[in-house]
């Protein structure tokens, strides 16, 4: 019981560093549309796969290590905000339809985090500009928080069926 | 809620999957839609307006359509923050920003649009407006 205790924070563990690379190198990468702040969301393959793979109290915390070491290596007091707030609600509605789809359809359920991702962030930027401006940006984010959740869905769906099955023992269904 | 959630799941996920993809291209084209059609406050040369908030000022309202020659404004944020703006005719660029992630200089690209330009860090909203009909002076007369 010690022993897989053990084993499972080191799995999480690496897990939160593979997100944390991700996002690293994610921001490296030029914008894909000039609208500000649109990321491909790829470190949310980890999430994805962690839902699927453990439960949601593990996969929130590999979220929040990964939006903290980020904040505290690649940005500032404000993005720490920003990104868990958006962390957060995405993990929300993930969790939520994993639970009512039973684990299928990767990518739609990516496709809601995504979107719900979006909502947290553009929520936070109007609260701390204290005006209603950035929803301007809505239509812009809806479609791109759902492009890139189909996406990331699809690569979270591929990964899985290349990783072992026995990866987390101990909550392995069936 | 939860009497929608476990009435769901007493179908085959096939239908949830249906509905949610359903629910989804429906915001996707909804979100085209408002796109193409949202009123973009920049048809009339003459009455573009910026309007610059910043934490802890006052709203500062600038006259695109008056500028002939492009400068530059720098504003400073409460939290010791700057950005450096440049006026041109019709539009304004941050140039310049004391935040690390730069955002807001990469705003404002999307041609024939104005959205506004946000700098979260420095708290920094500059919105574009059509300027209130006739506020300033008389352009005409009629008996």
């Amino acid at each position: 019981m010690k022993q897989s205790s053990v084993q499972k924070l080191t799995k999480l563990s690496l897990f939160a560093a593979v997100a944390l690379a991700v996002y690293g190198f994610e921001s490296l990468l030029p914008p894909l549309l000039p609208v500000p702040g649109m990321k491909p969301g790829l470190a949310n393959i980890v999430t994805l796969l962690l839902l699927q793979r453990t439960n949601g109290k593990d996969t929130a915390l590999v979220l929040l290590v990964r939006c903290l070491l980020a904040a505290l290596l690649f940005g500032q007091a404000v993005s720490l905000l920003y990104s868990l707030a958006g962390g957060a609600l995405c993990l929300l509605a993930e969790f939520l339809l994993f639970r009512l789809l039973q684990k299928k359809a990767l990518p739609l359920i990516s496709a809601f985090g995504g979107l719900s991702h979006n909502l947290g962030q553009l929520l936070i930027a109007c609260l701390l500009t204290a005006s209603p401006a950035p929803l301007s940006y809505l239509p812009y984010l809806v479609i791109a928080g759902t492009l890139t959740g189909v996406f990331v869905g699809l690569c979270a769906h591929y990964l899985l069926k290349a990783l072992p099955g026995n990866l987390f023992p101990e909550n392995t269904p069936r | 809620m939860k009497e929608t959630v476990t009435a769901l799941q007493g179908r085959k996920p096939n239908t949830i999957v249906i509905i949610l993809s359903a629910v989804l291209i429906f915001l996707v084209l909804a979100s085209l839609l408002w796109i193409l059609l949202a009123p973009k406050a920049t048809a009339k040369e003459g009455a573009l307006q910026a309007v610059i908030s910043s934490e802890g000022a006052e709203d500062m309202i600038i006259d695109l359509s008056g500028v002939t020659e492009p400068y530059e404004l720098r504003i400073e944020s409460a939290g010791g923050g700057y950005n450096l703006l440049r006026i041109s005719r019709g539009r304004v660029d941050v140039v310049e920003a004391s935040c690390p992630d730069k955002i807001c200089m990469r705003s404002s690209a999307i041609p024939g649009t104005h959205l506004p330009v946000v700098c979260l860090p420095n708290r920094l909203v500059i919105r574009y407006k059509n300027a209130p009909a006739d506020t300033s002076g008389i352009d005409a007369v009629t008996f």
